[in-house]
């Protein structure tokens, strides 16, 4: 009898243990799964993405909002639309390259190394390379660039910086040294960062021995996209697809 | 010889507790620990609202423009020039990047070979990335994203401590890029020999690239606007 009673506690001790693990396990899997040394992080990451995401959709609604309000005045006065839709295509050519834009800026010229090659250094360390001005293009956005081009050649969403050689192509255009790099945005800001520890890449491409020069301007003309893009394959994609 | 049973089987039981108790602890140290579990659960209520928030914001956009879209409609009909700018305005906004596309093209997925290592390999070699893209806008790409962030003109790609910046956002690994254009010589420009995957793959990184038929790439995800640069008029 006094047997029986405590193989029975023994078993019932040893469902009730089973049931809570299997439950915590369960709890612990629905809620946020196996959480990992690396998941804070990441979903730290994704909260603050979705939050700026958030204040941008926020201000896109406001935009959207006084668009609305505009649409409506133009189509009670005469004429209609047209002045209103001018107005868009304007801002519109401006934010997509399409425009030619002056504002204040930063130019940089880039230059092949002025150090006569000896026999035991690598030509090719001596040369501004595409993954150069690449990387000084993509720093330059980082510091809040809005329009940059390079002798001249707008820098559009899908513009290509590639080595043909001994000359670089840009929007399917040859260039050769040296490279004038201009950008516009709050100069003591995109000198700053150039020049500063927070890129350091152009301090970089000087110990190498390329010639860098930057230079802080108060107004900066960029020309416009002059080449075409012939959209062949993207279409925009309606509400409802 | 009862005590010597009774006795085994105590050590018995503290052996295998003793054992789940490591178990736990190394668990508890590989996996975070109690303390990030609540966190985690903290961060995972606080992203779902913020799920819930974004949705209904997008929702309302989708109102907001259908209505303009409405009134532009209307507007072309009655008037020829209208409906030039109209198109004009659509294009413009197209190479800004601030339409959702569709279209063919190829999905670019980049991970570590090895993942978990203390060093990641994309932190040392996240210049990488800009050249992934320098290749497939040399290729013809017509719309690319990254991690569904739309490329616009003014789109970086930068090491911003323990984690890569694009758009302003932040981003680990994986990295994917959609990009749409010919499917072919998307893929075929990365696959080059001794092109950009070789060299990804040299470091550490895996390459797999999808051809798609049909890819969503959604707008810039912010508003676009410009302090600085103003149109030159003449």
């Amino acid at each position: 009898m006094n047997r029986l009673y405590k193989n029975t506690m023994v078993l019932i001790a040893a469902l009730f243990l089973g049931l809570t693990f299997t439950i915590q396990f369960k709890s612990s899997q629905e809620q946020v799964g196996i959480v990992t040394s690396e998941t804070v992080p990441q979903l730290e990451n994704e909260l603050h993405n979705l939050s700026s995401e958030i204040e941008g959709l926020m201000q896109q609604l406001t935009d959207l909002r006084t668009r609305v309000r505009e649409y409506e005045r133009a189509m009670d006065a005469q004429g209609g639309l047209n002045e209103v839709l001018e107005q868009q295509l304007a801002q519109a050519k401006v934010l997509a390259g399409l425009a030619e834009v002056k504002g204040p800026g930063i130019e940089i010229v880039l230059d092949d190394s002025s150090w006569e090659l000896t026999g035991d250094n690598d030509p090719n360390l001596l040369l501004v390379h595409d993954e150069d001005i690449l990387t000084v293009v993509s720093e330059l956005k980082a510091a809040g660039a809005e329009a940059i081009s390079i002798n001249g050649q707008r820098i559009m969403f899908n513009t290509e910086i590639r080595c043909g050689g001994p000359t670089i192509n840009i929007n399917s255009v040859r260039y050769a040294p040296p490279y004038t790099i201009a950008a516009i945005g709050e100069p003591s800001i995109l000198y700053g960062y150039m020049s500063g520890q927070e890129s350091g890449y152009l301090d970089l491409l000087e110990y190498y021995g390329l010639q860098v020069s930057i230079e802080q301007k108060d107004e900066i003309v960029i020309p416009a996209f002059t080449g075409s893009v012939n959209f062949k394959y993207v279409r925009t994609s309606k509400e409802g697809e | 010889m009862r005590t010597i049973k009774g006795q085994m089987s105590i050590g018995l039981v503290c052996l295998a507790l003793g054992l789940m108790l490591t178990m736990q602890f190394r668990n508890v140290q590989n996996y975070g620990g109690i303390l990030s579990v609540q966190r985690a659960q903290e961060l995972a209520s606080e992203l779902k609202s913020a799920r819930a928030q974004r949705d209904s914001l997008q929702q309302r956009i989708k109102e907001y423009e259908k209505r303009i879209l409405e009134y532009e409609e209307a507007a072309a009909e009655v008037s020829v020039v209208a409906e030039g700018m109209r198109k004009d305005l659509e294009r413009a906004r197209l190479l800004a990047g601030l339409t959702d596309v569709r279209g063919p093209g190829v999905v670019v997925t980049l991970s570590e070979v090895q993942s978990g290592q203390e060093f990641n390999v994309f932190y040392i070699h996240y210049d990488k990335l800009l050249k992934v893209l320098n290749e497939l806008n040399a290729a013809g790409a017509e719309a690319v994203s990254i991690n569904e962030q739309r490329v616009i003109a003014t789109t970086e790609i930068r090491l911003a401590g323990s984690h890569i910046n694009i758009n302003y956002q932040r981003f680990a690994p994986p990295f994917v890029f959609k990009a749409i254009g010919d499917p072919q010589t998307l893929e075929a420009a990365l696959k080059l020999k001794g092109g950009i995957a070789e060299e990804l793959e040299y470091y550490g990184i895996s390459v797999s690239i999808k051809k798609e038929q049909d890819i969503f790439i959604p707008r810039y995800s912010k508003v676009l606007e410009f302090k600085h640069a103003e149109p030159v008029t003449d």
